[in-house]
């Protein structure tokens, strides 16, 4: 049929010379010819172009089902235009007046022939993942029916996707997939339920790290982990809500994990978010507003209180520590903190411990991860792990890192000293921001943790605390001698109500002696019941010729301090008492009592800084070689 | 006439059907008609009081028996009076009714033989219904006009009359014609009938006239717009009891001819258009089966006129093959012969080939009757 053929050709060529000088003519010879030639594409084709060229989308609709219909899949020409028509319909809010005309054309397609389109065009984009799936999603938006038998096909493409462009696969499952499938998800392999939703999970927790709110990434984890339990078949879980106590999420996990068999998966999975989300909850309050700058919270030991009476040799308790009420947040991050460490527990025990560490892997979440291990290595009194530990964590400021070694020797019940060097570090790295003193620092009896703001207040109180925990004991040895008294009354104005007992012990110790030298006087001691004290005692000690030795002059320096004691010193005894002596006593009694409102936090961290080798002397007992007691 | 009013006195009370009382006589009369047509003995009467009261005519000698029947009655009528009777008429075509008895009245009215008063007042009284948009006095007109004839005499002036008033006379066509297809599709399709003969037709003068451009737009957006107007024709008609309904006639074989003889003349692209809806209407027709859509002796008529064209080319020593024209003719002849016959609305179609293959040569065309002479 050579003939016909030429025939048919000539026809369309004619068509063609005239389409754009006379339309209608042209189209003439293509209803002529299709009378003669119905089932020639390039006729159909033509005529399709005619409409086209003349933007009437009806017309081109029909021409354009004909050829959808009875020419599928041979021409070039054809996938053209459908490339066309499915780049207009994914963007139609922003098209060129050319793809208009596609969007609206296509409104006028036959369901039917609409539906036709997007199939073949699936089934024809090879190797192009990208265009398929973006074609899947389109026909989802416009036959949602059609996504309940072909979501799964979809859904492996994303999962193979992810492979190559996590990023790209993972943003488009999460945002425009999931949201199309929540009513009605399909069933899936296991396996692949699994894949998806670590996917999902790694995707917001990446939001959840670079973003500050967060509710609506957890909202939306906890709605894509009901959708892969539905397609799993699993007990549902709760859904999200910002309100509801962790208790309840985790007596549902426990209540779910009591009717499944072991190492089930939806515990798992359940387990996993939950840990997750916990730990989020803590590693998020950890920071918090005060004044306004941004201060982290560190978990350090607590102090535990020592008391004479004690019999000395406390049985140290097997029970985990608890947390101290130190600041407002200490109870949210503690619960935050024990839901975290519950579920870690659960989730490492045999059933779990391989697949959770190799979601673990999966997960973005090591620098979480590795905090949360060394806060739970000391919250168990795990001291070398906690020191293995430390290592990894190489984001932390020295300042942290010198908080966290001075923790874990206070743990231990002695300070060493590299303990006493971070102290001092401590005290030379000290924030700006003053914050306020803690309660509760240090507890009867029993092991203890804090939540520690990095700020001025807290940082001094705790490294004074960690020294007169350390000194204390040695008031009730013999023969203490007066410069460890007169520095732990010194550090007790920090808080004088904190340890009553401790003063009360060192002026019944001051008021036995004949003298007492106490050199710091007109330095540190500024405190007006110390003051009191100390005066009371002088005068009424008029008659036993007690004698109170002072340093008249402010110490500038630590080496003024430590050099020649007996030269410059001032003896104001009460034996025939003269009425210099006396004045003396008065003036530097007004003129302490005249700073009494000075900031007792800068005071004392001057002290520790001044003193410090009079203090390493104190707790270390011998003569250290102090010099090489080294601010790193 | 005194003696035919004195026989009906029971129908007709003397103070509304006096003369003098023009034209309330007349609208009165209109109303007795209702009756009286009903009944077949009663048409001379109607015929009477029609002529007397409505018309107002009078036989050249009064009482003159043997001259009655030949001569056409004169009518008496000044411009005032045609003016309201005019007015009379669209109201009474406007007023709710049968359309069997409007019909009946519209055609006792004007029969196929009127005097040149009626006629004219005729013409007038279609031309104000279109641009008043009358749909009841134009789908009457329409009745009328097929059972007259769309090509006799009296239709062909009702169509030249619109055709002045409304293109000729006017500088932009009125929306009221551009409408007309809406109100009145069956007049507006016989009214194409009519008009189409009007022009490119070698039968009425000697060389090919093309119609007035504003009357070849208006048709065409006609066609374009209303894909079955052509079709509107083969509506059964609503006629009085006894009535026999004369034959449709579409006005597709007229505009074919236009079109194919069109390039002769002119070269506007308006014909591409008309040509192109043509050929939607002809594929339109399979479903009805309608197989004298195309009149064979209408076609008859455009192979004339090529051959007329094609003789003078040879007078000028010039081959038809290559004559851009005469190509362009039979290029829209054999596009709309293909469409015709694949619908099957051409009668006598082995002797319509035959005829066509004795033209000179088109590629188009050669390939049409190859296709259907096996």
């Amino acid at each position: 049929m050579a003939n016909s053929e030429e025939n048919e050709l000539y026809m369309v060529k004619e068509a063609q010379s005239l389409r754009k000088t006379d339309p209608c003519a042209a189209m003439a010879w293509i209803i002529t010819a299709k009378t003669m030639y119905p089932n020639s594409f390039n006729l159909q084709y033509e005529a399709y172009l005619l409409e086209r060229d003349g933007k009437n989308y009806e017309e081109a609709a029909k021409c354009f089902s004909v050829i959808a219909t009875n020419f599928p899949n041979q021409h070039t020409e054809l996938w053209q235009e459908i490339n066309a028509l499915t780049n207009a319909l994914r963007n139609e809010n922003e098209n060129t007046p050319e793809q208009e005309f596609y969007v609206k054309m296509y409104k006028h397609l036959t369901p039917e022939v609409q539906h036709n389109i997007f199939m073949h065009t699936i089934n024809h984009s090879g190797d192009n993942l990208e265009q398929c799936v973006y074609i899947y999603i389109l026909m989802f938006n416009k036959f949602p029916k059609s996504a309940i038998t072909q979501a799964p096909r979809l859904l492996e493409m994303l999962a193979e996707g992810m492979k190559t462009d996590p990023d790209l696969y993972q943003r488009i499952l999460v945002e425009e997939v999931l949201p199309m499938i929540q009513n009605k998800p399909p069933e899936l392999s296991p396996n692949l339920a699994c894949r998806l939703y670590t996917s999902s999970l790694e995707f917001y927790l990446r939001q959840i790290m670079d973003e500050s709110d967060t509710a609506d990434a957890w909202k939306n984890i906890f709605k894509v982990l009901m959708i892969c339990g539905q397609m799993m078949g699993w007990e549902p879980f709760l859904p999200f809500s910002k309100n509801v106590n962790q208790n309840v999420y985790w007596e549902k996990l426990v209540d779910i994990l009591s009717g499944s068999p072991a190492g089930s998966s939806q515990v798992l999975f359940y387990a996993t978010t939950l840990f997750i989300y916990s730990l989020h909850g803590y590693i998020r309050n950890c920071k918090l507003r005060i004044e306004d700058a941004e201060v982290s919270h560190v978990l350090v030991e607590g102090f535990m209180e020592w008391s004479p009476e004690g019999d000395g040799s406390e049985v140290p308790s097997m029970e985990p520590p608890k947390f101290s009420l130190t600041t407002a947040i200490s109870p949210e991050l503690s619960k935050a903190f024990l839901h975290a460490a519950q579920c870690w527990q659960l989730l490492n025990t045999d059933q779990f411990q391989r697949d959770f560490s190799q979601l673990m892997l999966a997960l973005p979440l090591a620098p979480w991860i590795s905090r949360f291990l060394f806060d739970l290595a000391i919250y168990f009194g795990h001291r070398d792990e906690a020191n293995k530990l430390m290592a990894d964590m190489t984001t932390q400021s020295s300042l942290v890192q010198s908080l966290q070694i001075l923790s874990l020797n206070l743990m231990q019940g002695s300070m060493t000293l590299q303990g006493f060097q971070c102290i001092l570090k401590i005290i030379s790295e000290l924030p700006a921001t003053q914050g306020q003193l803690l309660e509760n620092m240090s507890l009867k009896g029993h092991r203890h943790m804090v939540f520690l703001p990095l700020t001025r207040s807290a940082l001094v109180q705790y490294c004074v605390g960690a020294i007169i925990s350390r000194l204390s004991r040695k008031v009730y040895e013999p023969n203490c001698p007066d410069r460890l008294l007169g520095d732990l009354l010194v550090l007790q104005q920090l808080n004088l109500l904190n340890d009553v007992l401790l003063t009360q012990q060192i002026f019944s110790l001051i008021k036995q002696r004949k003298s007492f030298n106490l050199r710091t006087l007109s330095t540190y001691i500024i405190a007006i019941d110390l003051i009191e004290e100390l005066s009371h005692i002088w005068n009424t000690q008029l008659e036993d010729n007690f004698e109170l030795t002072s340093s008249p002059i402010s110490s500038g320096t630590p080496t003024a301090a430590s050099g020649a004691v007996g030269s410059q010193n001032r003896r104001i005894g009460t034996r025939g008492a003269d009425k210099g002596a006396r004045d003396e006593f008065k003036a530097i009694t007004r003129q302490q009592i005249a700073r009494c409102n000075e900031n007792v936090i800068t005071l004392l961290a001057n002290f520790i800084s001044q003193e410090h080798l009079m203090l390493a002397q104190h707790i270390f007992g011998i003569s250290q070689p102090v010099e090489t007691i080294v601010i790193k | 006439m005194s003696l035919s009013v004195d026989n009906n006195k029971s129908l007709l009370r003397k103070g509304d059907m006096k003369l003098d009382n023009y034209p309330t006589c007349a609208v009165e009369a209109l109303t007795r008609l209702e009756t009286l047509i009903a009944s077949r003995n009663k048409q001379n009467m109607v015929m009477q009081i029609i002529s007397e009261y409505i018309f107002l005519e009078r036989t050249a000698k009064d009482g003159d028996v043997r001259n009655k029947s030949q001569a056409l009655p004169i009518s008496q009528m000044n411009l005032f009076q045609e003016f309201q009777l005019i007015i009379a008429l669209i109201e009474y075509f406007s007023r709710p009714g049968r359309d069997a008895t409007r019909n009946a009245i519209f055609l006792s009215l004007f029969g196929s033989h009127l005097n040149p008063q009626r006629s004219k007042l005729l013409s007038r009284l279609i031309s104000t219904a279109v641009s008043g948009s009358v749909a009841p006095l134009l789908s009457s007109a329409g009745t009328w006009m097929q059972q007259v004839g769309c090509k006799t005499p009296l239709s062909l002036e009702v169509a030249q009359n619109i055709v002045s008033d409304f293109i000729s006379y006017s500088r932009k066509t009125p929306e009221q014609l551009k409408q007309l297809p809406m109100v009145g599709p069956h007049f507006a399709a016989n009214f194409m009938v009519a008009v189409a003969d009007l022009y490119l037709n070698e039968q009425r003068s000697q060389s090919l006239n093309p119609p007035p451009d504003a009357l070849l737009d208006t048709i065409t957006e006609w066609m374009t717009e209303n894909p079955t107007l052509c079709q509107a024709s083969q509506q059964p008609l609503v006629l009085p009891a006894g009535a026999i309904a004369m034959p449709f006639a579409t006005p597709l074989a007229g505009l074919l001819r236009w079109v194919v003889l069109a390039p002769l003349v002119s070269n506007r692209t308006a014909y591409s258009n008309l040509h192109l809806s043509l050929l939607r209407a002809l594929q339109q027709l399979v479903s009805s089966g309608e197989s004298t859509a195309l009149p064979s002796q209408d076609l008859m008529q455009i192979v004339k006129s090529l051959q007329n064209y094609c003789a003078r080319l040879g007078e000028s020593k010039t081959n038809p093959e290559a004559d851009a024209a005469y190509q362009k003719c039979m290029e829209r002849f054999a596009q709309a012969v293909q469409i015709a016959l694949s619908s099957n609305c051409i009668s006598n179609q082995i002797q319509l080939l035959c005829v066509l293959e004795s033209l000179p040569p088109h590629k188009l065309m050669k390939i049409v009757i190859s296709a259907h002479k096996k």
